[in-house]
């Protein structure tokens, strides 16, 4: 076999035919020229890159702003009053020279050696986590992590754009691009806004699947609504997200998905456009298409550089380079006919741009089109018994299925009975950035882990405070049993929310502190924000507490939340009231708000897939006291049940007025409503409310006995989900620091490779999503006591040892 | 017939009675109120005293107990039409700035008071001729055909090119530029058209121009206030100083910048820092040398002002820009004697004299250039950074002083730089000068000086060092143009170290007594009095004729203008704000309490209640939460806030500064509310 490999790569020039052949439409790279740490590069990881145009060359990096200048470099930090050291995004004033740079603090202007540092603290900046940055005309754009904002260069003057004056749900901002006529804004769960800055008018395309199990058909709007990033060049968007690639010419969309397309890899998270050529940055490596033609430049497992291209209608050709990416880990990318600078997880490319005639092809694939097994790992090369091509290499290349995500039951599958263009999740996606191997820091006094909790002021402030108590306990506890020659934990407490959803800020300040890991928080908009900056910092969470379904859709292999979600709950609930309880005609009365609106999504799509969907949908500000008319609604659509969703004293109130309207429906609700406030408002009105509950409190394993114990000790009163969610969050989190060493990536690795893990609260089975969906409790009100219902089995099975994704109808899948 | 004479007028006063409070009754609130604060004046000046009613009122609204300095015209100012500045003023052919033709035949003037440009006949020192030129005509610069004359219109946000080609001075075409130019330059590189550099005061930035037509190439940020513009040798860099500087922090050191451009590629090459100085306001090139000078006070805030001499407030000196972009700072003072306020800059064409005016000390200096060389030459580093403390060292280089006449600011010389040309601001006159033995051999007269203004005596003082201790600095150092520096003090009266003060700008003072941060100051006549001669004259004070000049001075500063004369609708993110600057509740019906309602404190026209107040922004070495609410007119140009100006921009008042809703019920709104309220402030 080391001779076959060896005679690929020493083959005789005779013996394998050069060829020439149609080119592709743009050049190639012959020569990747790195510069890492030896080279002068400040960090390992680059964000993104820029040449200006008086040729120099501007990195963004983790540890600062650095310049090339011919063979020189110079570095700005925050000592020379950048506002923070990870620089994100870049942009050039064409008019006036002036560098822009977006970093995890703040945004900054360089002009001839001056940084004007513009924090949302002291100007109009919408928030300080600056994802995107463009300069349109006179104005400059940002993208950041809650809103987009316009700076008028002439007048000083800020307008800000979110949630409350453009169609975008979710404020949270990761790109912009644009030109005089229009600016294209890539918003994470928002798919694309386009704006009109004459008319001031905004347009949003979204994805028409509306589910992110799946790709329904092809090239039917954008591939996914988490946009990474965003180009707009000749007419054409391109749009990059965890999930594929989307390129709209004004009329017609494109999509591609790895496996079904030449797209390496679905993690795309950079876009550069030359003409109608783009380049798209993933976690496999650098792409080069013009929609028709790609070029993939990968990494083989032996760190060897591969190029693939792919031609319509012929087969694929596979080159092995002399020299390779430094990393496949793509962040940014600046090219033009002449070369390309290529941003990385582990330095700073040059690709030296030459000729696109085809050269020396050493494999070429026997069919037309990519190989879509499974394992994608593996180039195929064919003919001659050849042996394989070097492989592709991931670091983690487990083959495991997830069927699908959260394990939903069959009956509730979306688009039932129909094979999807291409299904998400039933993969875990790994990391393959660089980190693993970094030697343990030291002089380290303590193993920091963050812990992310509400605001003080806000309305999770009392669940944020019993997590807490939870985190606090297994502290103590592991400090009471470490030994000597182990370092202590040491908690770095951060509010999310401090000012207008700040936690993406926060976040950050993770980052700078250092720390391996961090806990929380429960609103699920602090937790999205959150999250997206984790993917940056590369720092891994686990979240204890918020419910929100939609969290762990984004794909960010950063993240284990092992607090059952809504979409569980919703599940149990659309079962229960539709096929057990035999409810035909069900309202939906939720709070108006995220956590309303995301909460109860999925019951309403279920119950509508089970043949009934929701009568009436209504929803009550916070604290609403007078809902006559959502009653009415209600008593006219002769509902014989409501769900409810929303706090707790809100929803008592409600079902008591419901009651005392002569409404006799059912009525179900979440997990909240096992809260003393829920029962302090419906007085009577409580009997008969069944809910979704995580475990039945008093049941009697020892590790929940032992912990209630410990806990009533310890705080004087019981624990509750949130405290004991917190505790086991805590413990996984100390227990895989531990195992791996202050590593964060291997911290990530340990994680992430979870199957299952027992906990106070029971036992945890992590699906593809990293999402606990261990089957959970009903409770129903009945005579003044909650009754627990077991959970049933779990029902659809998590293992299928061959890789295949069940078929619905029970048949494996091609 | 008594009687009937008597029942007539019971009947008569019956009805007027009875008329009269119909009428009252019929009468809008406004009117009522009108009627009410007239009768609380009269009642008052009366020495009467008011109703108990009234008195709880006023307790109530202003939440002081000690009502002394609380009448109803702390909230009830109606309009502000009957200040001082408000009202028309004499205008003064003052001189502002100068241009000779290249025969040096002629010399234009720009009267900004009187939004003309006068034309000079140099050989019989008078003026010929007279354009109009709208909108305070400011600086000049002649084309080097001298065909064209591009004037910088203050007031109107414009550069004018007047047509010289065929006799008078016609304005022929017009740009909208940056806010408030002032200074403007021009220069021609190899073969490329002529260009033309305009400093923008109050939009920190500057313009590129090019001719035929006039219009803007570019716009560039620069530092803070920029004013002064002058061009390489050769033409392609532009070096624009600016006048004040900036800190990152109270006890940071300030900085002020000049920003050097490339007029070809577009792009400015080099911002240079000057550490510790500021009020630059004009710049020139060495010729033949490879060195840029500019005029600088260097400023000392950060010490406690226990004492002014040896230069420990401030003292003057000249900047040369050395060609690696370091700034040596030289001296002009003298260890006791101080030429304060350094103005405008030129120097010979043989690039052997610069001459510098100083507005309050009534001088110009003369300095020699090959002998500042030479010790620059054998200086060390170490050597230079000191050399601005040292006030004996300008006798190595300062060869001449030429008095002048009252404030002198801007400076010309003749092409083969025989004379010079010195305005002499408040004389209305330009004072010609010898080069050769420095002697004055003539004055052009372009008005009658206006000493019969109070006014225009009131600025003489405000602008004269000769009232502080060795002529150091005067009023208009600290605040020029009547505006600020942006800086903050420590007066050493109340202790070292101790309530640390932002210095405030004077425009639109009047009306918004009282005074001083910790408003003990019932009037300007206290402020500027005895307070300010033992503060900081350390002289004798102004006398009472003086004081009241110097009064009438300041209170006909009218507010700072921070919008584009253009920008005259309102936006609607500016309208949203202002709704939120008056709301009285919060968006979910919340009723704010009366007292923490911005407009309340900051009532209208002047923005002001001019009572004290706490909200909560006491500092550590401060010995009360008791402050004087300012006034907000002119807020924007007027960074940094709070009292002792630890707010680096309005933002942070309700960010980084936030008291707990203290300061104003903000804590419910967004960033997008915020920024509507910031964007509202900022019109005023």
């Amino acid at each position: 076999m080391l001779v076959l490999w060896v005679g690929v790569f020493l083959l005789p020039a005779w013996t394998v035919r050069a060829e020439t052949g149609p080119a592709v439409p743009f050049p190639l790279i012959e020569r990747f020229e790195n510069l890492r740490l030896a080279q002068g590069m400040p960090s390992r990881k680059i964000h993104s890159v820029l040449k200006a145009s008086d040729g120099r060359v501007w990195i963004g990096t983790w540890e600062g702003l650095l310049v090339k200048d011919g063979d020189r470099f110079q570095r700005y930090t925050t000592a020379d009053g950048l506002t923070h050291k990870m620089v994100l995004c870049l942009a050039e004033d064409p008019k006036s020279g002036d560098l822009w740079a977006g970093t995890m603090r703040g945004l900054n202007r360089i002009s001839a050696g001056r940084i004007t540092g513009y924090l949302q603290t002291d100007s109009g900046l919408p928030n300080n986590v600056v994802y995107g940055v463009d300069v349109i005309g006179d104005h400059l754009w940002t993208a950041t992590a809650a809103g987009a904002g316009d700076l008028d260069l002439k007048t000083g003057r800020w307008r800000l754009y979110d949630h409350q004056n453009t169609p975008m749900h979710e404020p949270w901002c990761y790109a912009v691009r644009g030109t005089g006529e229009r600016v294209f804004i890539g918003v994470w769960g928002g798919g694309i806004l386009e704006h009109d800055p004459v008319l001031e008018s905004f347009k949003e395309y979204r994805d028409p699947d509306q589910d992110f199990h799946f790709d329904l058909v092809a090239d039917d709007g954008p591939i996914n609504d988490i946009t990474s990033w965003i180009a707009y060049e000749a007419g054409v968007v391109w749009q990059t997200t965890y999930f594929g690639a989307s390129r709209y010419d004004g009329r017609k969309w494109r999509t591609w998905v790895e496996g079904k397309s030449p797209l390496p890899s679905n993690f795309t998270q950079f876009v550069w456009t030359r003409g109608k050529v783009a380049w798209i940055g993933s976690d496999r490596g650098l792409s080069v298409t013009d929609g028709e033609s790609w070029v993939n430049y990968l990494v083989g497992g032996k760190g060897e550089g591969v190029l693939e291209m792919h031609r319509p209608g012929r087969p694929v050709e596979t080159r092995v380079m002399s020299t390779a990416l430094p990393n496949p880990f793509v962040l940014g990318i600046w090219a033009d006919d002449h070369e390309a600078w290529i941003a990385t997880s582990d330095g700073l490319s040059r690709g030296v741009l030459g000729s696109n005639e085809v050269g020396r092809v050493l494999a070429r694939s026997e069919t037309s089109r990519v190989d879509a097994t499974p394992d994608r790992d593996r180039v195929a090369v064919a003919s001659q018994g050849q042996a394989k091509a070097p492989r592709v290499g991931a670091v983690d290349d487990r083959e495991r299925s997830y069927p699908y995500y959260g394990n939903t039951p069959e009956e509730l599958i979306p688009f039932r009975g129909v094979e999807p263009h291409f299904r998400y999740w039933t993969q875990r996606l790994p990391f393959r950035g660089p980190g693993h191997e970094v030697a343990d820091p030291a002089g380290l006094k303590s193993l920091k882990i963050g812990l992310l909790s509400p605001n003080r002021q806000g309305p999770e402030a009392a669940r944020g405070e019993r997590t807490r108590r939870g985190v606090e306990l297994a502290f103590e506890e592991a400090e009471a049993a470490r030994r000597p020659e182990q370092l202590p934990f040491e908690i770095i407490y951060k509010e999310d929310s401090p000012q207008w959803g700040s936690a993406g800020n926060v976040a950050v300040e993770f980052s700078d502190h250092e720390v391996l890991g961090f806990l929380g928080t429960i609103d699920g908009d602090a937790t999205h924000v959150a999250l997206r900056v984790a993917l940056k910092i590369e720092t891994y969470m686990i979240n204890t507490s918020d419910p929100d379904p939609t969290l762990t859709e984004t794909q960010i292999p950063w993240l284990t939340r092992i607090f059952p979600d809504d979409r569980q709950q919703c599940f149990r609930l659309a079962l229960l009231a539709v096929k057990e309880q035999g409810c035909r005609r069900i309202a939906i009365l939720r709070e108006n708000s995220r956590p309303g609106r995301v909460g109860v999504m999925h019951f309403a799509n279920n119950i509508r897939r089970l043949g009934f969907p929701p009568v009436q949908h209504f929803n009550y500000p916070p604290g609403a006291v007078d809902v006559d008319s959502q009653i009415e609604g209600i008593q006219a659509a002769h509902a014989d049940a409501v769900l409810f969703h929303g706090q707790p004293e809100d929803v008592g109130r409600l079902a008591a007025k419901l009651r005392a309207a002569g409404v006799k429906a059912k009525f179900f609700g979440f997990d909240r409503l096992r809260e003393p406030g829920f029962l302090r408002e419906a007085g009577a009105a409580a009997e008969g409310m069944t809910i979704t509950y995580f475990f039945n409190p008093d049941r009697r394993d020892t590790p929940w006995v032992e912990f209630v114990e410990r806990f009533e000790r310890r705080y004087g009163e019981r624990p509750d989900v949130y405290a004991a969610y917190g505790y086991d969050g805590a413990r996984m989190m100390m227990e895989a620091v531990r195992k791996v060493g202050p590593n964060r990536y291997r911290v990530r690795d340990h994680l992430a490779s979870m199957e299952s893990w027992d906990g106070v609260t029971g036992h945890m089975i992590l699906d593809g999503r990293w999402d606990n969906i261990v089957p959970i409790s009903l409770a129903e009100y009945r005579d003044g006591k909650w009754r627990f219902r077991d959970p049933p089995d779990l029902q659809h099975p998590t293992r299928i040892s061959s890789g295949h994704i069940r078929h619905p109808e029970g048949a494996p899948s091609e | 017939m008594m009687k009937r004479l008597t029942l007539a007028v019971v009947v008569v006063l019956a009805g007027a009675g009875l008329v009269g409070w119909r009428w009252w009754e019929r009468a809008e609130d406004e009117t009522r109120q009108r009627i009410r604060i007239r009768v609380m004046d009269f009642r008052l000046s009366m020495g009467w005293g008011l109703p108990a009613r009234d008195l709880a009122h006023m307790r109530k609204r202003s939440g002081l107990d000690d009502l002394a300095n609380v009448s109803c015209r702390n909230c009830h100012l109606e309009s502000t039409n009957a200040l001082a500045w408000a009202q028309p003023r004499v205008r003064h052919a003052r001189p502002g700035g100068m241009a000779v033709t290249p025969d040096g035949r002629r010399l234009y003037v720009a009267l900004p008071e009187q939004d003309e440009v006068a034309e000079v006949d140099l050989e019989r020192l008078v003026v010929i001729a007279r354009g109009r030129v709208a909108g305070q005509p400011t600086g000049l610069a002649l084309a080097p055909d001298g065909l064209s004359l591009f004037v910088t219109c203050r007031a109107g946000d414009r550069v004018a090119r007047l047509d010289l080609a065929r006799g008078g001075m016609l304005e022929v075409e017009s740009v909208n530029v940056g806010i408030q130019p002032v200074g403007i330059a021009c220069a021609v590189f190899g073969t490329n058209p002529l260009r033309l550099v305009v400093a923008n005061m109050t939009s920190d930035d500057a313009s590129l121009l090019s001719i035929q037509p006039l219009r803007e190439t570019a716009r560039f940020s620069t530092g803070r206030e920029p004013y002064g513009v002058g061009f390489s040798e050769e033409g392609q860099s532009a070096q624009i100083v600016s006048r004040l500087a900036v800190s990152q922090g109270v006890h940071q050191p300030p900085s002020s910048e000049i920003t050097v451009f490339d007029t070809l590629t577009q792009r400015v090459t080099r911002r240079v820092r000057m550490d510790s100085a500021h009020l630059s306001e004009s710049v020139a090139v060495v010729p033949g040398r490879p060195r840029v000078l500019v005029p600088l006070v260097r400023v000392r805030n950060l010490v406690p002002i226990t004492q002014v001499a040896r230069g420990w407030v401030m003292s003057s000196g000249l900047g040369v820009l050395e060609p690696d972009g370091t700034v040596v700072q030289m001296p002009i003072d003298e260890a006791n004697r101080y030429f304060a306020d350094p103005g405008g800059l030129v120097i010979d064409t043989s690039g052997r004299r610069a001459y510098l005016a100083s507005g309050g000390g009534d001088v110009v200096t003369v300095v020699a250039l090959d002998q500042l060389d030479r010790w620059l030459a054998q200086a060390d580093d170490a050597t230079k950074r000191r050399a601005i403390h040292d006030l004996e060292l300008s006798g190595e280089y300062v060869v001449g002083r030429i008095p002048t006449g009252r404030n002198p600011r801007h400076l010309a010389l003749s092409p083969d730089g025989s004379r010079l040309f010195v305005s002499e601001c408040l004389d209305d006159a330009v004072l010609v000068v010898d080069t050769r033995s420095l002697k004055h051999v003539g004055r052009v007269v372009l008005g009658e000086g206006g000493m019969k203004d109070p006014v225009r005596r009131g600025e003489r003082l405000f602008t004269w060092a000769g009232k502080t201790f060795q002529g150091q600095f005067s009023c208009r150092s600290c605040h020029p143009d009547g505006h600020f520096d942006g800086l903050t003090y420590d007066f050493d009266g109340d202790g070292i170290g101790d309530n640390l003060l932002d210095n405030r700008s004077l425009l639109g003072l009047a009306g918004t007594w009282p005074f001083k941060w910790n408003g003990k100051n019932p009037s300007l006549n206290v402020q500027c009095g005895p307070r300010f001669a033992k503060v900081l004259m350390r002289t004798d004070p102004f006398d009472g004729e003086q004081l009241a000049d110097l009064t009438r001075y300041v209170e006909s500063l009218a507010p700072a203008r921070t919008r584009h004369i253009a920008d005259t609708e309102w936006t609607v993110s500016q309208e949203r704000g202002r709704r939120l600057f008056f709301a009285t509740q919060t968006p979910d019906g919340t009723t704010i309490p009366e007292e923490r309602r911005c407009s309340t404190c900051h009532r209208p026209p002047l923005y002001t209640n001019r009572s004290k107040s706490s909200v909560g922004t006491r500092g550590p070495r401060d010995v009360s939460d008791v402050f004087d609410t300012p006034h907000l007119l002119g807020i924007g140009a007027s960074a940094p806030y709070l009292h002792d100006g630890r707010a680096k921009s309005l933002e942070e008042l309700w960010t980084v500064h936030q008291t707990n809703d203290l300061h104003g019920v903000s804590s419910y709104m967004s960033k997008q509310q915020l920024n509507d309220l910031v964007d509202f402030l900022k019109t005023l």
